[in-house]
């Protein structure tokens, strides 16, 4: 399911129909949104068994649409770019929200020991960093919450909101080899702070 | 150019290569910058590591079984893992031929007696009935077994009790319609047998379906007869014993017992760290009692419980449907019993304070409004506060109209809270078990129940600001306007959809002596008006009072800031 071709240009018809008051443009826009998310719980959720059983990502997916709606309605977005940095920001709240609730100290997550251990072990040859625990995830949104706005808006549109380069090229104004090189730069900086993370 | 800006280059072209699937090394690209080398080398490393950041889809595929095919029969487009149980995984899915979403649960093993999976599973199929999820095929792909039916968009009881505390009445009102539902099929022959909060989903609404009927214990049952079947905290005395002649309907009435216990006292009756210990339990131990856990729980609802863990099955409710009627008792015994010793203290205390005639004049206004039966009177019912009434979350006022469509019904709402998770009433009309017709603020958006179900705008209603919000209950769709403006159709109203009509319009909840989804806030004036009342876009009333449209549409009710109710017209 890739994403649709030409999304920026119909998210740009979208915030036209928006501006000039179309109601349904909102809606379609926060479909979107909860597309990715759903997208992104699920591979939080993927490697916590114990997660899985218990929180059903469409609860997660009603909240976070619920508070994205309250934002839109507060805000009318001026261009592409500005929503988007909104709803990926949304997006990773929800997502450290939901890790915080199932993993953190008082999260239920941590009193629940008959279910077993909730980190899985990575499978022979999987050398990646990929977080496979909620408490790596957290720290995972966070460290991308605490960049520089340059890298954190690339991975927003990249990573949260899965563009492909070229559409977040043209959304930020910068070229195709601006975008690659903050792309780059900004993995480094997350394999580096995950890997502080996982070994101090 | 500095070293990193070179490194940041040299990382561009390998990656650029790797994209198309070479692999570029590090002697090669570093070829006459031999001390970048090993900067370089790191820098891939790290790339590699992040790859995961990278990959195209990950989250879709990885949720998917290589094992299963992505089309199964032909038909059923698997699309994503949406849960896993006993039985095995099930996956959102698209039905293909009849192009509709649904829900397909793959054994986890291979069944080695199909034909009674098939033959189980074309007995469940026939079974159509709101509160179960329907099964609507079941089949055999390769060597994959798999049932598919409706796909219910929400959650479970088992991921919303871990969330959400449940009050006694909650429990009881959601008990009761499982129960209902549950007395449906066993009066058609079938027995759950393994009734859990798993098994119970809740759709977006909130109401709760009944799934795995059958299917579960069948499927777990064949491989070797006569095994006892079921989650075992869940389980009866009978099923835990193996007594196979005594396992009936109400073997999962008991499993009601144990859920219903589960979600008032946020723990199983039964608990022991082995599987050998809680066979024990179950079979000889009799239950603890509940309010000792929690003394909230109403001595009628803690009865009902314990009668349904009974050990032995003649002992339980004989019928589902038994059970639901105790259900609705023990709530309306709780409610009047609260009552009666509210105002019998009251009564003491006034007595106490040498008051005893002042006692007899104020006793009977502060029963009307505990029992928020305030119909046209304006001396009692909830405070007015700086000019608009104030519901404070447990009250409310009945309008005495008994409720009819098309109706027009508006008000002047200033909320204080938004409630997490559910919906507060501003006007309701239900009966206990089933929708009503009301207005409501869900979470902080607009809804609104139109007996057959429950609708939601996307209008979010501010916090302490007066909003006017007007729902028409019309012919032909439910519309929902706030300031003066449309923001969603819904569909409309089949009153005759109810089992009665025996209720009012109630303000400021879910519906008359249902204590639960009260609003809090303040409103200013309500107006009830017969037929459609609004058709497009209109500035609201700032005020309601009989006006020129009133021949078209009829005042039945009014309500304003000075808190007088006025009836005009019948």
């Amino acid at each position: 399911m890739n994403e649709p071709v030409g999304h920026t240009t119909q998210l740009q018809h979208w915030l036209n129909r928006i501006q000039s008051g179309h109601a349904d443009a909102k809606n379609e826009i926060i479909e979107h949104t909860c597309e990715r998310l759903r997208r992104l719980t699920h591979q939080m959720m993927l490697r916590n068994p114990r997660v899985r059983r218990w929180a059903e990502t469409d609860d997660v997916l009603q909240n976070a649409m619920i508070r994205l709606h309250r934002s839109l309605a507060a805000v009318q977005p001026e261009s592409p770019q500005q929503f988007y940095g909104l709803a990926a920001t949304q997006i990773r709240r929800e997502l450290i929200d939901l890790a915080r609730h199932y993993y953190g100290a008082e999260g239920q997550g941590a009193n629940h020991h008959t279910d077993g251990e909730g980190r899985i072990l990575p499978e022979h040859g999987d050398a990646s960093v990929k977080p496979d625990t909620l408490d790596d995830w957290t720290a995972f949104h966070e460290a991308v919450e605490a960049m520089p706005d340059e890298q954190k808006q690339v991975v927003d549109l990249l990573w949260y909101e899965g563009l492909t380069q070229p559409e977040a090229a043209t959304m930020m104004g910068v070229s195709l080899k601006t975008v690659k090189r903050r792309w780059q730069a900004a993995r480094l900086a997350l394999r580096s702070q995950l890997s502080e993370h996982r070994f101090v | 150019m500095t070293d990193d800006q070179m490194l940041s280059d040299l990382l561009l072209r390998w990656e650029e290569a790797w994209e198309h699937g070479e692999e570029l090394s590090p002697e090669s690209l570093c070829a006459d910058r031999p001390e970048l080398r090993q900067p370089l080398r790191d820098r891939i490393a790290s790339l590699k590591d992040m790859a995961w950041m990278t990959s195209k889809d990950d989250s879709s595929q990885q949720t998917l079984d290589p094992s299963i095919p992505e089309l199964l029969v032909n038909r059923y487009r698997i699309e994503e893992l949406i849960g896993e149980g006993g039985f095995g995984r099930v996956y959102r899915a698209f039905d293909e031929e009849l192009q509709r979403k649904v829900a397909v649960k793959v054994a986890q093993r291979p069944a080695s007696d199909n034909d009674g999976l098939f033959h189980e599973a074309r007995r469940v199929a026939q079974l159509r009935q709101p509160g179960i999820v329907a099964v609507h095929d079941v089949g055999q792909d390769g060597g994959t077994t798999f049932i598919v039916s409706d796909l219910i968009e929400g959650s479970n009881l088992a991921d919303q009790m871990e969330r959400h505390r449940y009050s006694a009445s909650e429990v009881v009102r959601l008990l009761m319609s499982i129960a209902d539902s549950l007395h449906h099929a066993h009066e058609q022959g079938f027995v759950h047998r393994d009734i859990k909060p798993a098994n119970i989903l809740l759709d977006e609404q909130g109401r709760p379906l009944l799934t795995d009927f059958g299917i579960a214990a069948t499927v777990e049952e064949l491989p070797d007869k006569g095994a006892s079947t079921g989650t075992l905290p869940y389980m009866a005395p009978e099923q835990v014993a193996g007594e196979v002649q005594l396992i009936d309907h109400r073997t999962d009435i008991y499993a009601l017992g144990v859920l219903m216990f589960e979600m008032l006292t946020g723990q199983v009756p039964f608990q022991a760290r082995i599987p050998t210990a809680l066979r024990e339990q179950i079979l000889f131990r009799p239950p603890p009692p509940l309010r000792p856990i929690n003394a909230s729980i109403p001595e009628s609802v803690e009865k009902v419980c314990l009668r349904c863990l009974a050990k032995h099955p003649a002992d339980r409710y004989a019928t589902a449907s038994e059970l639901a009627h105790a259900l609705n008792q023990s709530l309306s015994e709780h409610h009047k019993s609260r009552i009666a010793t509210f105002v019998w203290s009251v009564g003491i205390l006034l007595l106490l304070a040498g008051l005893a005639l002042a006692g007899s004049v104020y006793v009977p206004a502060l029963f009307h409004q505990t029992q928020t039966d305030t119909t046209n009177d304006s001396s009692d019912g909830p405070p007015v506060i700086e000019g608009a009434v104030y519901f404070d979350g447990q009250t409310s006022i009945d309008t005495g109209v008994t409720r009819f469509a098309p109706v027009t019904l508006e008000v002047w709402v200033r909320p204080t809270e938004h409630k997490l998770k559910t919906c507060q009433f501003i006007i309701g009309s239900d009966i206990v078990t089933e929708y009503g017709m009301g207005l409501a603020l869900c979470e902080a958006i607009i809804g609104a129940e139109y007996v057959q179900g429950m609708f939601y705008s996307q209008q979010v209603v501010p916090l302490n600001e007066w909003s006017h919000i007007a729902a028409v209950f019309g012919e032909t769709e439910t519309r929902l306007y706030f300031n003066g403006t449309l923001v969603k159709t819904g569909p409309p109203t089949d009153i005759n959809a109810s089992t009665t009509d025996d209720t009012t319009f109630v303000i400021g909840n879910v519906g008359k002596g249902n204590p639960i989804n009260h609003f809090t806030g303040y409103i200013r004036d309500v107006r009830i008006s017969k037929g459609e009342r609004f058709y497009s876009e209109f500035v609201p009333d700032p005020s309601f009072a009989l006006d020129a449209n009133d021949g078209v549409n009829p005042t039945v009710y009014i309500l304003d800031r000075h808190h007088k109710a006025t009836f005009t017209h019948d």
